[in-house]
């Protein structure tokens, strides 16, 4: 083959070339909302295949499809990215709200709306919610630490150290109850998941976690019998006038409201607990859920309160739910969204405090 | 203790659950040998039959496919030189040059039985530890953690053969990509410029599929040759491959070893363990009469074989003991074991220890069944050495550009693999190593995590005494005061503009000096780019983006200097001529292939894309006949659509279809 290129070789090639990288300059957008057809329910999940949220949606769905008359079965579609800022964004962007098309949400989703992570074009205010689904979670100490109640951490100040994933996620949650009850902690930020900050509070490097409740009742529930750990506060259930009371799933920790009371003597109030119980809220009382774009039809939300009335009450849902679900009940959007929708709405001021308390105290960086 | 282990085997005295152990090893091997696709691949496959089975018979069928997939990832890395995921690019070292040398046999032969031993050995482990998990897992820390991590970046220096400074200097671009996406301590966005691609990060199997496997595609499909430079030749390379691991025995034990020790730490991953076990042979055998590492080495097939399924077999434990997946697919068996009400956890182990040996057993018989079919299915496979690469390259660009774009989901990241595709084949040309850029990208993330979580959980005094702490420090400051020793003697006396003896990944003909300049310059201006952007961040996550920055520039000064040098010795910046022109005509045609298959399938979507790339490809490029080509190509749509259908793989869609 010749070495030399001739002139007229490089400007075929060059020409080529150009064309291509025209036709290639841009990439067709992958999110675009395509119906996968009759009787078939498209919902997206802004996770990737396997996580919680993804494991809760498959496992959730194929129940409604058979309680649903006019739903042959529903098609997961994962849209991951921007800590699930995109396949939300994604999903607003179709427009959808006839019920053909469904989102499913977590606390991260709700986290990164009120903080304005990200290029946020979705607003949960006006969403209508048809499944709401929550847990509860616990803030536990290592014995050795020698941290046994709530009291002592507030004692022990920026001595003691919380493990966690990032101060502007869930982890934003137990650092404000410190701060509620007027105490401050050292904030440990960095891990991969809630398993290696476990691991890590297991060999006494850090003294405090924090953990859902089907995590705490496995993995740290049977230290606390062992006496190796402590639970610290739970942050309870809300009661149907959305007050909130212990845990019927760990009836003997006590929630920030009562530790309050019993320091203050008094009702906790203030811009740091206004913060933490709508981030409570949101992040935890309602932390999955189903929802459909704005606009949509009270009879959909009626369809799906009712088919969650019918599997609450079935036996074999009840008994082959009870691991997915961490034993508690799918909740109606109908009747919960107004709880739901306050949260969402803290003033600004209260949400301006919250971010200059994690970015100073514990290094969360909001734009 | 062994009333539950022998209760446990009891299960496999019913036919029907080897059955089912056996078709998971079958799709584990079947996934794994298809380029990207790993352990999370296959147990996708499996999922939907998870539902409808019984609890054990889906956990040894899920089983099964975990502990092949590293079994069979080694083939095409080995056969083809493209790597099937991104731990098995370890393979592309040693493996591909015996290939390329017509050893293919032999060293597949090494790599299965030594996966097969490696598998066996971290069971052993995980039933001698299971009683004392506990300790031992709690027993290593933060900061072990990030000393391993640390040794992982070490590591980059010890493979760094052929440029020295070049392949700093690429580690540290490897670093700088791995930090793209949302910073681990203060969970702010860093150098994704408002793009919601970027805000996940660059994802590792296109990383990996890019620098390696684009990188040889582009190189080769022009070319019209075959990966091996040798005729046909198997002979007895089979046999020879056994007694290889008979020989190195050592190898497979310090290999396994290395295995179960990153498998029980959860963070440190399959592709840096690999890397380590890598890394500790070519320490401990590197400098004996006869080690030729990077050229070929048995050894440099033995010890990351034996280490991959060693370290499947120690992510057990932390799975099921703290709930904690060691390795990606175990997410995934951690999900099946939820499905049925099974919570891993301390009391599994008091509770259900018959269940915990019941998966062990399936990891052992697993591994066996593994290696016997991995025997039988390398051997045509192994042939494809010798088929002109042109006609592998019609499936293998869909494949990989599939496979990449499985995680992110976003066809950008067709940009960033060709993107890296040609920098590979810069490093190719440059002889700057690649493997320091693939360590260095994994290890970018953790590094900064456990760094931040060591500092701010301990004090100095405390963390820097520990004994696991002082004993891996001093090894590396030994090394490194050894290696500069070594250095200083063997280059002083030659001459100094030379580049550093030894090659090792590449002997391809070399880059006139120019492309070194170039290399040099573009690298500067990187890293400064990197390094004004990084002054926005906040105060934890500007840390690392600075220190890398600076790291960046100084090598980058150095690496131009000694250029420079070796410019002003030779006269010239050499002259774009000759078969370094030719090479440049090769790989610009091939460049322009990929991207008529890119532009076909963001007009066309991924089937049509690529049957009419795959056609005409076929046609005009490989010469088949018409007939031949219309079956090949519907054999390669036909494929995708079986990994879409069964495997829950995701097909790209164009603008109009």
């Amino acid at each position: 083959m010749a070495a030399h290129i001739s002139r007229r070789q490089f400007l075929i090639a060059s020409a080529l070339g150009g064309a291509t990288a025209a036709l290639t300059s841009c990439a067709p957008g992958q999110a675009a909302y395509k119906p996968s057809g009759p009787g078939i329910v498209d919902v997206v999940v802004p996770y990737a295949t396997g996580g919680g949220t993804d494991t809760w949606a498959r496992f959730v769905t194929p129940y409604f499809a058979d309680v649903l008359d006019d739903v042959e079965r529903f098609q997961v579609s994962n849209i991951a990215g921007g800590q699930s800022v995109t396949g939300t964004n994604a999903y607003v962007d179709a427009g959808v709200n006839n019920g053909r098309y469904l989102l499913v949400s977590s606390g991260t989703t709700y986290f990164n709306g009120l903080l304005g992570k990200g290029d946020i074009q979705y607003d949960f205010t006006d969403m209508s919610p048809l499944v709401l689904h929550g847990t509860g979670a616990v803030m536990y100490a290592n014995a050795n630490s020698g941290i046994e109640k709530m009291e002592d951490l507030l004692d022990r100040g920026r001595e003691a150290t919380f493990g966690g994933i990032s101060a502007a996620g869930l982890d934003l949650i137990p650092v404000l109850a410190v701060k509620v009850l007027g105490g401050d902690v050292n904030g440990v930020f960095g891990f991969q998941g809630n398993g290696p900050a476990r691991l890590a509070i297991n060999r006494g490097e850090i003294d405090v976690g924090f953990d859902t409740t089907s995590s705490y009742l496995s993995q740290i529930k049977p230290k606390v019998e062992a006496q190796e750990m402590h639970p610290l506060l739970s942050v309870g259930v809300p009661d149907k006038q959305g007050k909130v009371t212990r845990d019927p799933a760990m009836p003997e920790i006590p929630t920030l409201e009562e530790l309050y009371r019993n320091i203050h003597g008094r009702e906790p109030s203030g811009q740091a607990y206004e913060a933490y119980h709508a981030f409570v809220t949101s992040g935890f009382f309602y932390q999955k859920g189903l929802w459909s774009s704005t606009g949509t039809d009270g009879q959909l939300v009626d369809k799906y309160a009712d088919a969650v009335e019918i599997l609450n009450s079935d036996e074999r849902f009840i008994e082959e739910a009870a691991g997915a679900l961490g034993g508690y009940e799918m909740m109606p959007g109908r009747g919960n969204a107004e709880n739901f929708q306050r949260s969402m709405t803290i003033d600004s001021n209260t949400l301006d405090f919250v971010k200059t308390f994690l970015n100073e105290e514990h290094g969360a960086a909001f734009e | 203790m062994l009333e539950a282990a022998s209760s446990a085997l009891a299960n496999f005295a019913d036919p029907a659950m080897l059955l089912y152990l056996g078709a998971g090893v079958v799709v584990g091997l079947i996934i794994g040998v298809i380029p990207g696709l790993g352990g999370t691949g296959a147990v996708a496959v499996l999922l939907p039959f998870v539902f409808v089975l019984e609890p054990n018979q889906a956990i040894a069928m899920i089983i099964g496919a975990v502990a092949v997939v590293h079994t069979s990832d080694v083939i095409t890395s080995v056969v083809l030189g493209i790597p099937g995921s991104a731990s098995a690019a370890v393979f592309l070292l040693d493996g591909n040059k015996m290939a390329k040398k017509g050893h293919g046999g032999r060293a597949l032969s090494a790599s299965f039985l030594a996966s097969t031993i490696g598998g066996l050995i971290g069971i052993v482990a995980l039933t001698l530890v299971i009683p004392v998990a506990r300790p031992v897992v709690t027993a290593m820390g933060s900061p072990e953690i990030l000393m391993l991590i640390v040794s992982g970046i070490f590591l980059t220096v010890l493979l760094s053969k052929g440029n020295m400074v070049k392949g700093l200097l690429i580690a540290a671009f490897g670093l700088a990509l791995g930090m793209v996406g949302v910073s681990p301590v203060s969970a702010e966005y860093r150098y994704t410029f408002g793009s919601d691609y970027l805000t996940e990060g660059f994802a590792l199997v296109a990383v990996a599929l890019g620098i390696f496997g684009v990188a040889e595609i582009i190189q080769l499909v022009a070319r019209r040759a075959t990966v091996a430079d040798t005729e046909m030749s198997f002979g007895h390379g089979w046999a020879r491959g056994a007694r290889d691991v008979l020989r190195y025995s050592g190898d497979v034990l310090r290999g396994s070893a290395v295995g179960v020790g990153s498998g029980l730490l959860p963070g440190v991953g399959a592709t840096a363990g690999a890397w380590l076990a890598y890394g500790q042979a070519q320490a401990v055998g590197g400098r004996k009469k006869g080690a030729k590492f990077g050229e070929g080495d048995p050894r440099g097939v033995i010890a990351p074989s034996a280490a991959s399924n060693a370290i499947e077999s120690g992510a057990l434990i932390p799975t099921l003991l703290f709930g904690v997946p060691g390795a990606a697919p175990f997410a995934l068996l951690l999900g099946v074991l939820l499905i049925f009400g099974i919570q891993p956890g301390p009391n599994l182990i008091e509770q259900e220890l018959d269940l915990v040996y019941f998966i062990v057993w399936s990891f052992a018989f697993a591994a066996i069944i593994g290696a016997v079919l991995a025997l039988f299915l390398a051997r045509p496979l192994a042939r494809l050495s010798f088929v002109r690469f042109p006609i592998l390259a019609a499936a293998l660009i869909p494949i990989l550009f599939m496979s990449g774009f499985q995680e992110p989901l976003n066809l950008n990241v067709f940009y960033v693999m060709l993107t890296l595709g040609v920098i590979g084949w810069v490093c190719k040309i440059a002889d700057i190593p690649r493997a320091p850029f693939l360590i260095a990208f994994v290890l970018a993330i953790p590094l900064e995590r456990y760094y931040f979580i060591t500092v701010e959980a301990f004090e100095p005094g405390e963390w820097m005494t520990r004994p696991f702490v002082l004993v891996v420090a001093l090894i590396l400051a030994g090394a490194t005061v050894y290696s500069i020793y070594k250095h200083r003697k063997t280059s002083s006396p030659d001459d100094p503009g030379s580049q550093e003896g030894g090659d090792s990944e590449s002997s391809e003909s070399s880059a006139p000096l120019f492309v070194h300049v170039a290399v040099s310059v573009a690298a500067l201006i990187f890293f400064s780019v990197g390094l004004l952007l990084a002054f926005n961040f906040s105060a934890t996550g500007r840390l690392f983006p600075l220190v890398v920055g600076i790291a960046g520039l100084l090598l980058g000064g150095l690496s131009l200097f000694k250029d420079l040098r070796a410019v002003r010795v030779a006269g010239s910046f050499g002259r774009l001529s000759g078969p370094f022109t030719d090479q440049l005509k090769f790989v610009g045609i091939s460049l322009l292939w990929i991207l008529g298959f890119i532009g076909l399938v963001f007009l066309f979507g991924m089937y049509v894309g690529t049957a009419v790339f795959s056609l005409v490809f076929l046609l005009t490029v490989a010469r088949m006949k018409i007939i031949a080509s219309v079956i090949y190509t519907a054999s390669i749509v036909g494929t995708l659509y079986a990994l879409v259908t069964f495997a829950e793989l995701v097909a790209p869609v164009g603008w109009l279809l």
